[in-house]
């Protein structure tokens, strides 16, 4: 599609009689999860469990976006965003935004329900879902209404983790990640 | 004329003096001491009796004469003997600048003091003091709550500062005159010429272009991925 703004008619499909929930054009099946559930899921899975699911349900989320897109690869900055951030709402997530901060690319989620070890794979797989790029994600920072994540290569996310891991803040770690600040 | 004529005519005659000699002896007696007096002691008893007038004017003199010697002199005596002889050199006008003056005399100015003291200037200090009938219900009620004074205090009167004589004449009532201004002088521009070297530095680069922003969400994924 390539378009600027979000089409979401008919995104989500009840059916009723058959007591099926689908969404997007092929129809993929859905189920409704109360957030209370995700919820248990991430703090008491184990951590791979935990990136292996927030990891599929960023995958339908990002192929969704890229059925919606077309061509990803040559799709405009704005498009790609909005696309994928209505298919971010659509799923219930939160608002989903960008920032670019200088060539690092920043993901801001608000209003979501999901804690952050389960936010980061849902939003690093969506991304390489609707763009086709191999990427990694970290959890910059989150507080009670936004989210920041940093989305690169496996090295530089690699070492951004570490960095705020050390206690470096997360605006730092992207600065020396550039080949600047401390 | 019978002879009961003559005497009831007598018997009234003589009625008149005795009612006559009680009051204007003693105004007879000062006009004695006024009077002008000869100089040198006098002899009390040979002071001139008064004339009374009335008694001078009636038609019977003959009469009245012999009634007025006998009565009156022994009265007349007493009275002059009792006022002291004013002294001989003195004239007549000058005991009357002598005299001490009169008590009534003296109260007059002291009415007219108070009379000033009620009626204060309008721009005196003084506050005015109440009427008389304001005293006299302050005597019978209390004094009431001390009223303010009447009048204010007149403006502060003294001389004024005058403008200094070089700024202001202020005799000069008319129009007045501007000072006159001598002609400018006819201006003539004075150019000034800059003068400039050829140079082969000129300008100076500060810093790299700002790259261009990625048209593509991918190519700004690459970038990020890249670091």
């Amino acid at each position: 599609m390539g378009s600027s703004s979000f089409d979401p008619t008919n995104a989500v499909r009840f059916d009723l009689p058959q007591g099926r929930v689908h969404a997007g054009g092929d129809g993929e099946r859905l189920l409704l999860v109360p957030t209370s559930a995700i919820d248990d899921i991430a703090l008491s899975a184990p951590a791979e469990a935990v990136e292996a699911l927030g990891r599929a349900l960023g995958t339908a989320i990002g192929r969704r976006a890229k059925a919606r897109l077309g061509d990803a690869s040559s799709a405009p900055m704005e498009a790609f965003v909005t696309q994928l951030a209505g298919e971010v709402a659509l799923a219930g997530v939160g608002v989903l935004g960008v920032e670019r901060w200088g060539r690092a690319l920043v993901v801001l989620v608000e209003g979501s329900p999901l804690n952050g070890s389960l936010l980061a794979p849902l939003i690093g797989a969506a991304v390489e879902a609707a763009s086709g790029r191999g990427v990694a994600c970290t959890l910059l920072s989150r507080d009670e209404h936004v989210a920041r994540l940093f989305v690169g290569g496996d090295g530089g996310v690699g070492r951004v983790r570490d960095w705020i891991a050390s206690g470096m803040p997360w605006a730092d770690a992207l600065a020396r990640l550039q080949g600047g600040g401390a | 004329m019978s002879k009961a004529h003559t005497i009831a005519r007598l018997e009234s005659l003589l009625a008149r003096i005795h009612s006559r000699a009680e009051g204007p002896r003693v105004v007879a007696a000062a006009r004695v001491v006024a009077a002008p007096a000869a100089p040198g002691p006098v002899p009390v008893m040979h002071a001139p009796p008064p004339r009374e007038a009335p008694a001078v004017t009636e038609a019977e003199i003959v009469v009245d004469v012999e009634v007025q010697v006998a009565t009156p002199e022994t009265v007349l005596a007493v009275v002059v003997e009792e006022e002291p002889a004013p002294p001989a050199a003195l004239e007549s006008r000058e005991q009357l600048v002598a005299a001490e003056p009169a008590p009534v005399a003296e109260s007059a100015p002291v009415e007219s003091e108070v009379e000033e003291e009620v009626r204060a200037p309008i721009s005196s200090r003084r506050p005015i003091p109440p009427q008389p009938e304001e005293q006299l219900a302050a005597m019978a009620f209390g004094a009431e709550e001390p009223q303010p004074a009447r009048h204010t205090p007149p403006p502060e009167s003294g001389r004024l500062l005058a403008a200094p004589a070089a700024d202001f004449d202020a005799e000069v009532t008319e129009v007045r005159e501007a000072q006159k201004v001598a002609s400018p002088v006819p201006l003539v521009p004075h150019a000034t010429a800059a003068v400039l070297a050829p140079s082969d530095v000129v300008a100076d680069v500060v810093g790299a272009p700002r790259p261009a922003v990625p048209a593509t969400f991918v190519a700004v994924l690459d970038a990020s991925l890249a670091l």
